[in-house]
């Protein structure tokens, strides 16, 4: 016995309705003999008997709708078995066909991963002929990198040569790893997104800095400064375009190591006293030194100080990282030549002598996106007169 | 004004040909077509393949009703141009087909079952075991004309006595593809015949919509190529002026354009029915003029063939495509991964991840 199922006799049609039957059961059939005529979406199908063999049973009627892939026809075989495409298929869970292919299309539960790639790597929207692509892949060279210099900006051969003799002399490219590839992929983010403006002043620090903690003692002025300026302690997001502005100032504080930068953070940093914030920060640089500081204390910054003055350099263009919006850089001491100030005298005056006056140099970057001018100069003012006092 | 201008510049005519009429009454001796290259063995072989094609596409649309093939589309009624061409051409040509070519496409070598495979849904289909370098079926209308240019330009630089034939229906015509192609042609004096096989029909859309070109032909003048409409249906006059056309395209006399006159007496595919567009009025007065009928006539009339001959071919043909079917039938279905592996000659990087994971696939499921 055999049954002979409803194929799909279109482009993806799921069922079709019996017109005629031009058989009945007992007939004996010829291979390509007329056997049913099918109304479907699209035409009026007639289909011919599959094999030679003797009809046993009709499953239908004139008007009868049999779904694609349900029994049409009963047959007895005469001799040889009637070999069906559709059911050679292979064996994995068969499911209705929606296309022109033979039979019943397979798919699987699983999804195979794929992404759109050109053919040439990443040089996509790169304008070069088959040839010089086959040249640049041969000698492994990006296409986005070669610039043009053939009609409408398309790469040539020799453009390509060029950069291969270029690289010949300069070497192998070394990729970033680790924390300097992260440093790489963070500024990027953050050129890209943020608006950044710097604010350059110095700090009066003439009177304390002898026997002062100058990193504590800033921290303390920044604490102050988020309290009277607390827009500059916020976290800004680019795609809602709105702010969160945060009242404990979490403090990160750049670290440099030979591995690259680090930003550990200081939590409620406003609430240390000075002992307790030079412990915290000498903890967290051994621990960034010795690579053991832990993920959870290099997140969640709302500010960022960098004080890079222990090496060299007064004035920086420090870098806001999204989605903090103000870091303060602090440089090299230096002296100046200026009227002295007379002691605790709160109006300001000066004494009329000429002294040696030790400052810090300030460089506040704000993104301006989100902060004003206005704030980020009042910000800077309430951190310079904090540092200015004597203790 | 008192006097004329205006001069003319330069007139155009497009020729016709026909040598066997409806009727199977021929404009030309026997003797005189065997010296123009038409002996009665030709005639008969023509006979034998266009009975052939008609034979298999019978069986193809057979095969697509019980489900054992894809959507395909017939040749009925257009077997006289592809028998044409396939006797034309020389092996080292390079046959660029549209898809109801399928005489030709036999001629030159590719077999049943292959045809079969492609319609079938099975990639190996293309990959011609006969002619390894003439192109598979063209679904994109007109490409294939671009795709001939670029063959045919090779041919050019590598200066090889060789001919590309491309061939386009009446709908490729208004195509972009197809002007570019016979713009470029035309330039660079490329070794190159079109073929138009105007069969009336561009699926729904009939030839006195698609243009109003007095013939299609006419196109390949403004691409400064030579052009002529044939009888398509008249299988000596196609093989006379296409094989005259690859002649001169051999000797360097550069592109030519033959618009065949032919009907598209099936529907457009499987997929389709031509009955709720077209009279059937309109395709009872085409198979009066379709082309076996008027070659077999003549064959009989002529005493080349009698009808038990005829008899016998149509059975030879049968044989023979029941055979290619059963092997067809019998070919176990493709792996999954061959559609990794005719594209590119070297498969690039990005793709080695993704067929890995098509074969890992293949090993899971060959677990359960």
């Amino acid at each position: 016995m055999h049954i002979f199922k409803l194929p799909d006799l279109g482009e993806g049609l799921p069922e079709a309705e019996i017109v005629e039957w031009f058989i009945k059961p007992g007939d004996v059939v010829t291979a390509d003999q007329l056997m049913v005529s099918m109304e479907t979406a699209k035409a009026i199908v007639e289909i011919p008997c599959p094999e030679n063999a003797t009809v046993v049973k009709l499953y239908g009627e004139s008007g009868d709708i049999i779904h694609t892939g349900d029994p049409l026809v009963e047959f007895l075989e005469e001799g040889a078995v009637f070999a069906s495409k559709v059911e050679e298929k292979p064996k994995s869970a068969p499911v209705k066909a929606s296309t022109s292919v033979v039979g019943e299309l397979h798919t699987t539960e699983g999804k195979l991963k794929e992404t759109a790639q050109s053919v040439s790597g990443n040089s996509i929207g790169v304008k070069a002929t088959p040839a010089v692509r086959a040249l640049a892949h041969r000698y492994h060279i990006d296409l986005a990198i070669v610039t043009p210099s053939g009609p409408h900006s398309t790469v040539t051969a020799s453009d390509v040569e060029r950069v291969v003799k270029i690289f010949a002399d300069v070497g192998e490219l070394v990729p970033l790893k680790g924390v300097r590839r992260s440093m790489a992929k963070a500024m990027t983010q953050a050129h890209a997104e943020v608006v950044p403006v710097t604010l350059h002043d110095d700090a009066d620090i003439t009177t304390w800095f002898a026997q002062g903690d100058i990193t504590v003692r800033i921290i303390r002025a920044m604490a102050l400064a988020c309290e009277t300026e607390p827009t500059l302690n916020a976290w800004y997001d680019s795609h809602a375009i709105g702010r969160r502005i945060i009242k404990p100032m979490h403090l990160g504080l750049a670290v440099d190591t030979q591995d690259g930068l680090f930003v550990p953070v200081i939590r409620d940093a406003q609430n240390y006293s000075p002992h307790e914030m030079r412990d915290k920060i000498n903890t967290l640089k051994e621990l960034v030194s010795q690579r053991k500081i832990v993920a959870d204390d290099l997140r969640g910054n709302t500010i960022t100080l960098s004080n890079f003055g222990s090496m060299v350099g007064k004035y920086a263009n420090p870098i806001v990282m999204p989605p903090t919006v103000a870091i303060l850089g602090t440089g090299r001491l230096f002296q100046q030549l200026g009227y002295a100030k007379s002691g605790g005298n709160k109006s300001g005056d000066n004494s009329g002598d000429i002294v040696e006056h030790t400052l810090l140099p300030l460089s506040l970057t704000f993104d301006h996106r989100s902060i004003t001018g206005g704030e980020a100069a009042r910000f800077l003012a309430v951190l310079m007169v904090d540092l200015a006092l004597d203790s | 004004m008192n006097h004329n201008t205006e001069k003319t510049e330069n007139i155009f005519r497009v020729g016709y040909t026909q040598y066997l009429n409806e009727e199977g009454r021929l404009f030309e001796s026997l003797k005189n077509l065997s010296v123009a290259g038409v002996s009665s063995e030709l005639l008969v072989e023509f006979y034998r393949w266009m009975l052939f094609t008609r034979t298999f596409d019978c069986k193809a649309i057979a095969l697509q009703r019980t489900g054992r093939l894809g959507t395909y589309a017939s040749c009925l009624g257009q077997e006289a141009v592809g028998a044409a061409i396939g006797k034309a051409m020389r092996e080292e040509d390079v046959f660029i087909q549209a898809y109801r070519e399928t005489a030709a496409v036999l001629i030159r070598g590719v077999k049943p079952e292959e045809i079969l495979m492609y319609w079938g849904g099975d990639e190996r289909g293309m990959d011609f075991q006969g002619p390894r370098e003439d192109m598979p079926c063209t679904i994109p209308i007109a490409s294939q004309c671009c795709h001939a240019v670029g063959i045919s330009y090779a041919m050019k630089i590598r200066k090889e006595p060789r001919v590309a034939v491309v061939v386009c229906g009446d709908g490729a015509t208004s195509k972009g593809d197809f002007y570019e192609s016979v713009n470029a042609a035309g330039v660079w004096q490329l070794p190159l015949v079109f073929i138009i096989n105007n069969n009336q029909w561009a699926i729904s859309l009939p030839r006195d919509e698609q243009s109003s070109c007095e013939t299609l032909a006419q196109k390949a003048i403004a691409g400064g190529i030579s052009c002529e409409q044939v009888d398509g249906n008249d299988v000596i006059a196609c093989y006379i002026k296409i094989k005259a056309a690859i002649d001169r395209a051999r000797q360097g006399q550069g592109p030519h354009l033959i618009e065949t006159i032919s009907y598209r007496l099936s529907d457009h595919t499987t997929a389709d029915d031509a009955s709720r567009y077209r009279d059937d009025d309109n395709v009872g007065e085409a198979w009066q003029k379709e082309p076996m009928t008027r070659l077999r006539n003549l064959l009989l009339h002529e005493l080349i063939i009698d009808k038990a001959g005829v008899e016998q071919l149509e059975k030879q043909c049968s044989d023979e495509i029941d055979a290619a079917v059963a092997r067809y039938l019998a070919i176990p279905p493709a792996s999954p991964t061959t559609m990794f592996e005719y594209l590119y000659e070297t498969l690039p990087d990005h793709y080695l991840d993704q067929l890995e994971q098509v074969q890992k696939k293949i090993l899971q499921e060959g677990e359960k």
